[in-house]
């Protein structure tokens, strides 16, 4: 085979890895707005201090990064010890393995809730049977795809690099020469930060309070005052997932998609020319086009939006 | 009597643990008060975002191990730079079309690099909103020396490992010499272990940091910046003692022969 073939193949590769990681992240970010669990949570927290009581889901035991780190790194033991250890189907050893962490955090997810809300108690917040039953098992199946991503994408690096096509040494070209459980480790923390940076953004700011008026950041004095009336009866995070799956969430996967894929492509071209100069001079004009493009948004948002006062 | 490449080790470590300081310092970190757009900057905590940056370019380092040390450590400044970009810039676009506010700052009626009047942008009751270009550039700044700073821990912990493992001598700036630049599977416990040295070190200095910043800062015209000077002597001397401990770690007989067996026996116990 010609290294031309072999080189659109490995691209080939890659791009599944960027898909499984856009995917993965999208789900996290549902996943997590659906439990409360990254910055907005403190409002769902506070809610039943100021006197509103809520039917939703709060699991914010841990911060984003550190929980799905830690998924990552369960489930990429998990995978190591099936794929390396028992010999198993890569395919099957990483289906495995994400069911058995999902287990891990539905435990992880429940005794959250219940502890956090318990602790409302005295405010008066009760603690609903029905909330746990109805969006349990929705917190699980999105965290069995997330976990599934970023397990078959950590196996994906790590073999990249020491595959070979055709005496090609795929390694030479992409991949990471870390072992898989840091490998999960290590994309989960990041997963984690990206989803809490962006996409929960868009619940704490727009659904968590939707009667406040669109086009003004929240003030302080409505801190606490969520929206807990849902279009029929009582809103639950079931309502949040169905809403932010709509923006936040494909934002959140593009952004995870577009770092992995703007990263991995500069390496790969440097790789190709053999020219670390050519890496550098990418990465710098992907900065300075990116700064430009935030410039012309905040512009444009300004002009558009007009001033408060 | 130690190895003199041992103690250069100490001092990179330690002036990584400086710059991650100050990478934190340049961060917009808005945390819980950012998701609500009620204030400025990125709606994470301080350890989370120095280390989720600081990860990209951990592995941008590892892909390029065999790269001189400079290269390499341009690389991960530049890989957190991206990664804290488009992470930026998505945070703008979900703050503009999902809650509908433009970005401003709230600490100064100027942008300090636009020089703009920004106050009139900002909701009444709140502390600014979104990511404004002082702070995207501030946030730039910070992801890079946050990038540069783990890969001074991660470069020489990685080669020092190596080199003893395979009896070589050692050295820490140049290219990595042929049989080391040849990886196989029983090699990569030197990476986990340079790894997580690395990722320990942004999260004991982006603590440290933390600590100072409490809750939210803008960039580096903020009051709280002013604390970087005393914070960066805090995060000096912790990362001299994490340091040291690598150092006794290598100076340990027991330790490098386990490297060593590792190394020659692919992983195996004989």
């Amino acid at each position: 085979m010609e290294l031309s073939l072999v080189l659109l193949a490995l691209l080939g590769i890659f791009a599944l890895i960027v898909l499984l990681i856009t995917i993965g992240e999208w789900f996290e970010d549902v996943e997590s707005d659906m439990g409360s669990q990254s910055n907005p949570n403190s409002q769902v927290q506070l809610a039943p201090q100021v006197g509103v009581l809520h039917r939703f889901f709060n699991k914010a035991i841990a911060g984003e990064p550190v929980t799905h780190g830690t998924n990552g790194v369960i489930g990429a033991t998990l995978f190591t010890i099936f794929w390396w250890g028992l010999k198993w189907h890569p395919a099957l050893a990483t289906a495995v393995a994400a069911a058995l962490t999902m287990l891990f955090h539905m435990t992880l997810s429940t005794t959250a809730h219940v502890g956090r809300i318990t602790s409302a108690n005295v405010f008066g917040q009760p603690l609903y049977y029905d909330v746990i039953l109805t969006q349990l098992p929705l917190i699980a199946s999105h965290a069995f795809v997330m976990t599934s991503a970023f397990v078959a994408v950590s196996y994906l690096f790590y073999n990249l690099f020491f595959a070979a096509l055709d005496a090609v040494r795929l390694g030479d070209y992409l991949g990471y020469p870390i072992a898989i459980p840091l490998l999960g480790l290590v994309l989960g923390i990041t997963a984690g930060t990206i989803g809490s940076s962006t996409g929960d953004v868009h619940y704490g700011a727009e659904r968590e309070f939707q009667h406040a008026a669109y086009g003004e950041g929240i003030p302080m004095g409505l801190h606490g005052y969520i929206t807990v009336r849902a279009e029929v009866g009582c809103r639950t995070s079931m309502d949040v997932a169905y809403f932010c799956a709509k923006y936040g969430g494909p934002m959140t996967g593009l952004t995870y998609g577009t770092i992995i894929m703007l990263d991995n492509v500069r390496l790969f071209v440097g790789n190709v020319l053999q020219n670390v100069v050519v890496n550098v001079a990418i990465g710098a004009t992907v900065i300075v086009v990116l700064m430009l493009l935030n410039r012309y948004l905040e512009v444009w948002a300004r002009k558009k939006f007009g001033p408060y006062a | 009597m130690i190895d003199p490449s041992l103690l250069v080790m100490l001092i990179m470590v330690a002036v990584g643990g400086v710059l991650i300081c100050a990478g934190v310092f340049f961060m917009p970190v808005g945390g819980a008060p950012a998701a609500m757009s009620t204030a400025t900057g990125i709606a994470t905590g301080c350890e989370m975002m120095a280390a989720g940056a600081g990860i990209t370019g951990l592995l941008m380092a590892a892909a390029l191990y065999s790269q001189p040390s400079y290269i390499v450590i341009i690389n991960a400044g530049i890989s957190s730079g991206i990664m804290m970009c488009v992470t930026m810039f998505v945070a703008n676009l979900i703050v503009v079309f999902g809650k509908g506010v433009p970005p401003a700052l709230a600490t100064v009626d100027r942008d300090p690099i636009t020089r703009e009047n920004v106050r009139p942008y900002v909701t009444p009751g709140t502390v600014g909103h979104g990511v404004p270009t002082a702070s995207y550039v501030s946030g730039f700044i910070g992801a890079f020396l946050g990038g540069v700073g783990g890969a001074l821990t991660f470069i020489p912990v990685l080669r020092i490992a190596l080199s003893k493992a395979l009896e070589q001598p050692i050295d820490l700036f140049g290219v990595v010499p042929g049989v080391m630049s040849n990886l196989w599977h029983y090699h990569v416990p030197f990476f986990v272990l340079a790894g997580i040295c690395a990722l320990a070190m942004y999260f004991i200095n982006a603590n440290i940091a933390a600590y100072s910043i409490r809750g939210v800062i803008e960039g580096w015209w903020d009051p709280k910046f002013k604390k970087l000077p005393k914070t960066a002597l805090a995060c000096f001397i912790a990362s001299l003692v994490f340091g040291t401990l690598l150092l006794l770690l290598f100076s340990n007989e027991t330790f490098v022969k386990a490297l060593e067996s590792l190394a020659r026996s692919g992983g195996v116990r004989p």
